[in-house]
């Protein structure tokens, strides 16, 4: 790997607290892939929509910052 | 009618097995269907559904946002922002195959990158057949140029800037020697694609590669705005709107070369 930038080696690796760095997952959410930030076990925050039909950046459910739940669904039914 | 308080037993006219729906239809339901009906509904199937399908018009021009670093096979550490080839090729596959997509924009303001990650978004978007125009804000840095150059007509706002310097030994090249020639022939790749593919001879190229006393750290050019045009690296200054009426018309030029083939 090459890396052609103009910011320095040493920003773009320096060493991060594992802990404090933000946890970044790219789910799919309606049919749409956006890529988020874990906040706590059942929520996460839209950071970035990945999309090229401008149409989708003004759908407000996908708005950067917007709070996702994570709620538990069951596959089968209890008896 | 009794009215019934105890919330264990349902009111009379309810359905006991599912409680919110009522037996008898509302009269809310035709009242939504006045004035602005469509979009009333529209918002309603998001809120009650969670369905997204807004009737929108669609797009003929697709959008993509070349931001930060351009990621290559490592990935990098999360403070970087970056654009993954993994999201960008398969996209640019699906634009060039969907017979409803017309044109392509491409936003830039990237700090540079993987040399082979932004060499192969160049060479896809240049080998499109659909018309692309790109737009330089900020700053089209480094691999940025490449990608800039490879649209059928580049823009540059006034204010952005582009930086051509050298390609570094920031990435893991084992410094023997032959390094030096694997970055040259690195260099060279990217020299004959931005020459190729814009209106600057390799000449003009290579002196803004090597000049000195430019950059603080390095040394290149600093290329801003119109100078970028002088060179012949982009093809003109402008904003959003006149990339976008220089899509609508290259994608209308198109169209018109078409029928006459057939």
């Amino acid at each position: 790997m090459v890396l052609w930038t103009i910011i320095p080696s040493e920003l773009i690796f320096q060493e991060q607290n594992v802990a404090e760095s933000p946890v970044y997952e790219e789910i799919d959410l309606a049919g749409k892939k956006v890529i988020v930030e874990r906040c706590s076990p059942n929520q996460s925050k839209i950071v970035k929509l990945i999309s090229t039909c401008p149409n989708d950046y003004l759908l407000a459910e996908f708005q950067p910052g917007t709070l996702l739940t994570y709620k538990p669904t069951y596959e089968q039914s209890i008896s | 009618m009794i009215d019934n308080d105890n919330p264990v037993i349902a009111p009379p006219g309810t359905n006991p097995e599912n409680p919110t729906e009522p037996a008898l239809p509302a009269e809310a339901p035709k009242k939504h269907r006045s004035a602005s009906a469509k979009k009333g509904t529209a918002v309603e199937n998001i809120q009650e559904l969670g369905s997204t399908e807004v009737p929108t018009a669609k797009s003929n021009v697709h959008v993509m946002t070349i931001i930060g670093q351009i990621e290559g096979h490592m990935v990098l550490p999360p403070q970087n922002k970056t654009t993954k080839y993994e999201h960008i090729m398969p996209q640019l596959l699906a634009i060039e195959q969907n017979p409803e997509i017309e044109g392509l924009m491409l936003l830039l303001n990237t700090v540079g990158g993987d040399v082979e990650a932004g060499l192969a978004i160049a060479e896809m978007i240049a080998s499109m057949s659909k018309p692309s125009v790109s737009i330089i804000l900020g700053g089209g840095h480094s691999i940025g140029a490449p990608i800039a150059v490879s649209a059928t007509y580049s823009f540059i706002v006034e204010s952005a800037s582009m930086t051509i310097h050298p390609i570094r030994l920031t990435g893991m090249v084992i410094g023997a020697p032959s390094s030096f020639d694997y970055l040259e022939k690195m260099q060279d790749r990217v020299n004959k694609f931005v020459v190729s593919h814009c209106n600057i001879n390799e000449k003009k190229w290579k002196e803004l590669l090597f000049k000195t006393g430019e950059l603080s750290r390095d040394i290149g050019t600093n290329v801003v705005g119109k100078d970028a045009v002088h060179y012949g690296l982009i093809n003109e200054v402008g904003g959003v709107s006149n990339a976008l009426a220089k899509l609508q018309q290259l994608i209308k030029a198109q169209k018109e070369s078409k029928g006459l083939k057939q």
